[in-house]
């Protein structure tokens, strides 16, 4: 069971990330807290032998390539926009649509 | 036995791995691509036709199940039945009309290539879907057609195309939970996740019902999302954002069916057992009628009051598969019932003639450029082509005789009526005469009466042949279809007791056809005569249009529980402040917020020395975690 209850904290701490942060990286690694708490229950909780291990290397490696890209994509938004806060960009882009709207 | 199992793989290979060579011919030549992209679609569609006649021959049992290993006790494998080789030879039909048809409709986009791309990964992973022998690659393909949806309907790359796809994928995801919930109970039970095993399974009769119960509940959720049925219809509008041909091919013809393939699958395998449908029978099938009829009238009068021309037809396909819903909530007897054929046969007509619709709403919209019916009107004599293409459409889809709703149509309501409901039958044929009001409301807004003054500025031309020439053939199948029923109807093995005559003969018809005199004498006082009554109601402030306005308020409430959860982040983030905003961090956060409310965070420290900071503690984290499983692993300390 302590892999379960380690998992719930892990879980716990990626959602309150999701939840406090505007930052997109600390919002990715929420994501990726969560993830990995996901994949943990996968292991730990394999009924057949093997199978869940197996499964932690391809989690494992799909994970990594998708931080990978992810990562590029955050900071070709930092340097387009200047800021990587979640808000700030929303914004920029919600002004950016009204104002194309006007010109139609 | 071997040429049919080897088409149905290659059936859903082809268009997966053609999809990657997409980007690379566009490099060179933008012909190339278009036509490579028709070529591989047509392959395709010579593919799925190639499973037909060892099906025709067969039992109706499936063929079947070869099968690649590819993790310990997970194999991927093909399942060859009529049910699965009915939708794929739909999805190859319409993925090569579909095909031809950008042609004309994208012609002069910009970002062709991701199109083409994502059409061709689309087309394979939705034929995975249906032919999966195992629960797991059903499951990831069903997630590969979801993302190819959201991929495909922010192709635009304007804010509200962007918010709608974000929209879709989330409202899917819904349902995609329940969904995979019922696969990991299936799994557990049956220690398998085939779908050859559960059949074993539930024939061996090791199975805890109340176990099973609860699956069918958590199958018929995952349908609910992906099919836009109540209470999760709403996305389907939003999806109108996508190209016209997107629509025609996702969320008209096939993406949206597979929460109707899943059902019908799961009809299927439960009938093995027929303690399990008597179980089924109080309480699962009656939900699934009372959900597809209570969808079908809300999407139809909802279809009556939208302005966009692409939003009746959205609407249109919401209302048409609560019909589908109301067949399968109908086979109260597993697969044997009338209910169970007549839905799926009703999901192959609907495509012809929602296929039709997208199809002409292209041609209308690439013509004068936009989607408001309010700026169209006496467009008959521009578009005389459309015009008279449209006249079948509408026909078809308000069920007249002898086209192929009146068929597939009258067998659902048939279906229902046999379950006995009174309240159920009394809706059915309510929401059939509101669908042929919408039909004829839009049908007048875009041809009938005077041009508008949008019109006279701009020359209007007739779609160009590429773009005719797929909507004649569907028109053509509009035709036909419904008189193939008994075809059809070998084709999957079904006995239906009444023959083609009988549709006619029965007493819904009457019923039904005296339903449309009243409705098309409203339509045409209002729209030919200048009769304001119902323009009044619908203009006016009263219960009825503000409800209708707001399409019954279920976006309203999604966007409650939504400002909602933005309150508490929020107020989680105050009490993290005030908690920890002594930390460096966080300091940042505080001084920007004192010194501009409402705006968060700025960087103090530079972004490149946190951001490694936090790639570190990432990846530390990572390989912590990793060596812990690794070592618990191997010395095998469970749990």
């Amino acid at each position: 069971m302590d892999f379960v209850i380690l998992s719930l904290v892990m879980l716990g701490i990626g959602v309150y990330g999701l939840l406090t942060n505007r930052q997109l990286l600390k919002v990715f690694i929420s994501i990726e807290l969560i993830a990995t708490a996901a994949t943990l229950n996968f292991v730990m909780l394999a009924t057949s032998q093997g199978l869940g291990q197996a499964f932690l290397i391809l989690a494992f490696s799909t994970d990594t390539a998708v931080s990978g890209v992810i990562l590029a994509l955050l900071v070709i938004v930092s340097k387009k926009y200047g800021t990587s806060d979640m808000g700030k960009i929303i914004q920029m882009l919600q002004d950016k649509g009204t104002s194309e709207d006007e010109v139609q | 036995m071997m040429l049919e199992e080897f088409s149905a793989w290659l059936v859903w290979v082809i268009p997966l791995f053609a999809s990657l060579f997409v980007p690379l011919i566009g490099k060179y030549s933008d012909k190339a691509r278009n036509y490579f992209v028709v070529a591989i679609a047509a392959v395709t569609a010579a593919l799925a036709l190639s499973l037909v006649p060892s099906v025709w021959n067969g039992t109706g049992q499936a063929l079947t199940t070869g099968s690649v290993s590819w993790l310990p006790g997970i194999s991927a494998g093909v399942y060859i039945d009529p049910l699965s080789v009915l939708f794929t030879c739909l999805i190859g039909f319409f993925a090569l009309i579909i095909a031809v048809y950008s042609i004309g409709y994208m012609k002069g986009e910009d970002g062709l290539s991701r199109y083409y791309y994502l059409i061709l990964l689309f087309i394979g992973s939705m034929i995975g879907l249906v032919l999966a022998d195992n629960m797991l690659q059903m499951f990831i393909f069903w997630e590969m057609v979801g993302l190819c949806s959201y991929a495909l309907i922010s192709f635009w790359y304007k804010p509200e195309s962007i918010r709608a796809g974000v929209k879709v994928f989330i409202m899917t995801r819904i349902g995609d939970i329940a969904l995979l919930a019922a696969i990991g109970i299936l799994f557990l039970m049956f220690n398998t996740l085939s779908f050859r095993g559960v059949i074993d399974g539930i024939q061996t009769g090791g199975f805890n019902m109340d176990y099973m119960v609860i699956v069918a509940f958590l199958v018929l959720g995952g349908a609910i999302a992906k099919s836009a049925q109540l209470p999760l219809f709403t996305w389907l509008y939003s999806a109108m954002e996508a190209p016209t041909s997107v629509s025609a091919l996702l969320h008209a013809a096939t993406m949206v069916k597979a929460g109707v393939y899943l059902l019908a699958r799961f009809i299927l395998i439960f009938s093995v057992a027929p303690t399990l449908i008597s179980a089924l029978q109080p309480l699962w099938f009656p939900v699934i009628a009372w959900i597809g009829v209570l969808t079908a009238i809300v999407g139809a009068t909802l279809a009556l009051t939208t302005t966009d021309i692409k939003g009746v037809l959205a609407y249109s396909t919401v209302s048409q598969i609560g019909f589908m819903m109301a067949g399968l909530g109908a086979a109260i007897d597993g697969a044997a019932s009338v209910g169970w054929f007549a839905s799926l046969f009703h999901m192959v007509s609907h495509a012809f003639f929602e296929g039709l619709g997208f199809l002409l709403a292209g041609g209308i919209i690439h013509a004068i450029g936009t989607r408001d019916m309010r700026l169209m009107g006496g467009l008959r004599k521009a578009m005389p082509i459309s015009f008279a293409l449209m006249a079948i459409m509408i026909i078809t889809t308000s069920g007249l005789p002898p086209f192929a709703a009146f068929f597939s149509k009258g067998l659902i309501i048939t279906s229902v009526t046999d379950t006995g409901n009174l309240l159920q039958i009394i809706l059915l044929y309510a929401t059939t005469a509101i669908t042929f009001a919408y039909v004829v409301r839009m049908f007048s807004l875009v041809f009938m009466g005077k041009e508008s003054e949008h019109l006279q500025k701009q020359h209007v031309h007739e779609a160009p042949r590429v773009m005719l020439v797929p909507a004649f053939i569907l028109a053509g199948f509009c035709i036909i279809w419904g008189l193939s029923e008994p075809l059809v109807a070998s084709f999957m093995h079904v006995n239906l007791a009444e023959g083609l005559l009988g549709a006619f003969m029965n007493i819904e018809t009457p019923i039904f056809l005296s339903l449309l005199i009243p409705t098309g004498l409203i339509a045409y006082y209002t729209y030919y005569k200048g009769y304001k009554g119902v323009r009044n109601v619908a203009a006016g402030k009263n219960p009825l249009s503000t409800l209708l306005n707001h399409a019954y308020f279920f976006d309203d409430a999604y966007n409650l529980i939504g400002k909602g959860l933005t309150g508490f982040s929020e107020g989680l983030t105050r009490v993290e402040n005030a908690l920890f905003g002594r930390y460096p961090d966080n300091a940042g956060t505080r001084v920007s917020h004192a010194a501009d409310p409402g705006q968060a965070t700025t960087l103090k420290r530079g972004p490149s020395s946190s951001f490694r900071n936090y790639v570190a503690a990432a990846v530390v984290g990572f390989i912590l975690i990793a060596v812990l499983m690794i070592l618990t692993g191997a010395l095998g300390i469970g749990v």
